[in-house]
């Protein structure tokens, strides 16, 4: 495990470590986060392995949202939040007073519960990103857009569509125009809010297949509310009760032979 | 998130499979009966109940197949219906070699038997014993009960060999005997069966309760 | 049970008959006016100047006056309260200052136009020594279509849903590339609808711009002219009785551009709505 020693983190701000210096992408310790004086996570340690797909799973309102959303800092921008702990993003405490947020976000892209194109075409969807981080040209737009369009698997579904709105595809392609608007800015981490949670059984099944298929580049944190879609997609397992992690195990130990009482209750409905 | 009416199926088939565990014993022991009182109408009737068992074992095969269909069922669940999928056929196993008990029982007629008749009766107390407390560990997901018949299957394979070798020795004796000396034989072979379908039952049990395997025979 | 039916019908009544009084009301006053108006807008009506003291003649002066105050307040107000409307629906959140933001807001909106004239008056007019112009009358409106278009513009800034700034942010944007890219663009329509809005209020003012811009009945030559918009002009023609027949020749041009002004914003912003997705 990587030694998670301050004198590296200011010593080497921006310093270019590939993933595979690490066990852990993201190693997050001892992280507890408050609403104002409610305690909604409690003293959370948990690593996430790099190519690898990590399910959040728990009832409403046991903090796996807020988990996520400590990771990329999106929770900054809810009032009176306040975090204690560390959690690293290739070694590197992001929750340190001098860490570039913009930056980390353009390495760790979030996709939401509800497909959120912008009101725009679907190139410029994609293009969003790539322009906001300084992309002019417009031969290299065309190629991140086909690229990033592609890996989502949409491609062949839209190219002839690209200047159309992005709000006039439907919800499961709008939900993979999401995420191809992630790609294209080439980040390492993908997290994912219940993404398939407004989508139907076949545009659930294609987002879950192209999970599969990032796998091999990027690593994928889910949030899911949905116990058989981390059962089939992830390859561990989280299980978050009351602002706890309770259990932490590879998927199908977890759902197989849970060692906490909780989770087994859970797993299998005999919740309360 | 309570699931009222699948924790009742969940219950109902682990009632259902230690039912049909306790009819198979009881079918086992009357099968038994019926040979040493060579009572052929009671084998007659043994034989009608283990075909009813085969159907019982197709109803909760069907039961877990549907739960597992409908309900997805997780952790203990799916273990103890993957378990109970698995050890169904060795519960069927135990009517089965009744069956095949009542129809040597048939075949010998009023035939005295041979004095080693008391050696397999000494013997199915055990295999008794065995299979019940298979299905009492499964019930009461008692690991150390199902572990303790490794070293019980052990007894009863020394006593099968002891009256396999005494059956031999008669044969040898006397060569009139054969058919009735085979034929007791059979019927401590299947006892013998039994002890290691209880085994099986055992190691799943460990299973079931653990989520580990291991060996038990 | 029939008695709650009769209740039923009375309400539906009552409120298709309120509906028919609106729509008629406003008719009545459109085809009044036009019919008084029209005969005699002629080609020679829009393009002279009043003559004879304003007993003959046409109306291109106060057309021009009109189009040229209204464009200035809109130029000086657009800017200030588009502005201010993003600070306050982005960074200020609810707080004691934005509170009084919107109080002082609709307070102005409700204050009569009179007032706004006197203020002008002295501030513009005296203090600021711009004499009665163009300048003065423009900036007087201005004053007058700032709350509008803040309150307007703020209102449609807050719509914009959430998750559009999560996506922008949550990719590496920061907070100002997402209001000028997102929200800004998502925003649009309704800050327009303020504009317009706001526009309406200028061109309609008479009070106000006959106290800051005077009631000069010339193409101004410079923003220091005084001028006199077709307000003040079919004001002054009827106060003074000079002549009720290009009162209502004025009103009329004045009803038709307000009316073009209404539905070319319309089809403008629909186009573009259009062209975002169309599911708002």
């Amino acid at each position: 495990m990587a030694a998670i020693d301050t004198t590296i983190i200011k010593d080497t701000p921006a310093s270019p470590a590939a993933a595979g210096d690490y066990e852990y992408v993201i190693e997050s310790k001892d992280l507890c986060l408050y609403y104002g004086k409610t305690m909604a996570l409690k003293h959370i340690s948990m690593g996430i392995r790099a190519n690898s797909i990590t399910a959040i799973i728990g009832p409403s309102g046991c903090g796996k949202s807020t988990y996520l959303r400590c990771l990329n800092r999106m929770n900054d921008l809810v009032p009176g939040v306040r975090v204690t702990g560390s959690s690293t993003f290739k070694g590197r405490n992001i929750y340190d007073r001098d860490v570039d947020v913009v930056a980390l976000r353009k390495q760790i892209g979030m996709v939401f519960q509800k497909p959120n194109p912008f009101p725009m075409s679907i190139y410029d969807n994609v293009a969003y990103g790539p322009r906001i981080h300084g992309t002019r040209n417009r031969q290299e737009l065309d190629r991140i857009v086909e690229k990033s369009l592609r890996q989502a698997a949409l491609w062949d579904e839209l190219r002839d569509r690209l200047q159309d709105s992005a709000l006039s595809i439907s919800g499961g392609q709008q939900q993979r125009l999401c995420i191809a608007r992630c790609l294209a800015v080439e980040p390492e981490v993908l997290l994912m809010d219940e993404p398939a949670s407004a989508l139907d059984p076949i545009a659930t099944s294609k987002i879950e297949d192209l999970m599969r298929v990032l796998k091999e580049k990027y690593t994928i944190v889910i949030v899911t509310h949905n116990m058989q879609q981390a059962a089939r997609v992830s390859d561990r397992t989280a299980f978050f009760l009351m602002g706890e992690l309770i259990e932490y195990d590879n998927t199908r130990k977890l759902f197989e032979t849970p060692s906490d009482r909780r989770t087994e209750d859970y797993i299998t409905g005999r919740f309360g | 998130m309570s699931r009222e009416y699948y924790l009742e199926q969940i219950k109902k088939l682990e009632q259902d499979f230690y039912q049909m565990g306790e009819d198979s014993l009881d079918i086992l022991s009357r099968s038994l009966k019926a040979l040493v009182n060579k009572d052929t109408a009671l084998a007659q009737e043994i034989i009608k109940k283990s075909e009813m068992m085969a159907d019982k074992e197709i109803e909760l095969e069907n039961k877990c197949i549907e739960l597992l269909a409908l309900q997805q069922p997780m952790a203990g669940d799916l273990r103890m219906i993957g378990t109970i999928l698995k050890v169904l056929t060795d519960c069927r196993r135990f009517s089965r070699l009744a069956f095949d008990i009542c129809v040597i029982t048939i075949r010998i007629g009023k035939e005295p038997l041979l004095p080693e008749i008391n050696d397999i009766c000494e013997m199915y107390k055990n295999v008794h014993a065995m299979v019940r407390d298979s299905f009492t560990a499964f019930h009461t997901r008692d690991v150390a009960l199902a572990k303790s018949l490794a070293a019980r299957d052990d007894i009863v394979d020394a006593q099968y060999d002891r009256v396999r070798r005494d059956l031999i020795n008669e044969m040898i004796k006397d060569p009139a005997c054969i058919d009735m000396a085979s034929h007791l034989s059979f019927v401590a072979r299947y006892l013998e069966r039994a002890a290691d379908h209880s085994c099986s039952i055992a190691s799943r049990t460990v299973y079931m309760v653990t989520g580990e395997r291991v060996l038990i025979k | 049970m029939e008695h709650r039916y009769l209740i039923n019908n009375v309400g539906i009544g009552l409120l298709w008959v309120s509906g028919c009084i609106t729509v008629l009301s406003l008719l009545v006053i459109i085809v009044y006016i036009l019919a008084q108006g029209l005969p005699v807008v002629t080609w020679g009506f829009l393009t002279q100047n009043p003559a004879s003291h304003d007993r003959a003649g046409g109306i291109f002066a106060t057309i021009v006056a009109t189009v040229a105050v209204t464009l200035i307040a809109i130029l000086v107000s657009t800017p200030i309260s588009v502005a201010a409307a993003i600070y306050m629906a982005e960074y200020a959140g609810d707080s004691w200052l934005t509170n009084l933001v919107r109080f002082g807001a609709d307070s102005l909106a409700g204050i009569p136009s009179i007032v706004f004239g006197l203020f002008g008056y002295i501030m513009f007019v005296h203090y600021a020594g711009w004499n009665y112009s163009l300048l003065a009358g423009g900036v007087t409106l201005a004053l007058m279509a700032l709350p509008i278009i803040l309150r307007v513009s703020e209102e449609a800034i807050k719509v914009v849903p959430d998750s559009y700034k999560h996506g922008s942010l949550a990719m590496g944007a920061s907070k100002w590339q997402t209001i000028w890219k997102v929200v800004l663009p998502t925003a649009l329509p309704g800050i327009i609808t303020g504009v317009i809005l706001g526009m309406g209020r200028a061109v309609g003012e008479t009070a106000a711009v006959l106290l800051t811009a005077g009631s000069w009945a010339k193409v101004p030559g410079s923003v220091f002219d005084p001028v006199r918009t077709m307000t003040v002009h079919i004001y002054t023609l009827a106060t003074e009785n000079l002549s009720m027949k290009n009162a209502y020749g004025t009103a009329a041009v004045l009803v038709i551009m307000v009316l073009a002004i209404t539905l070319t914003s319309n089809y403008l912003t629909r186009r573009y709505i259009k062209k975002l997705g169309g599911s708002r």
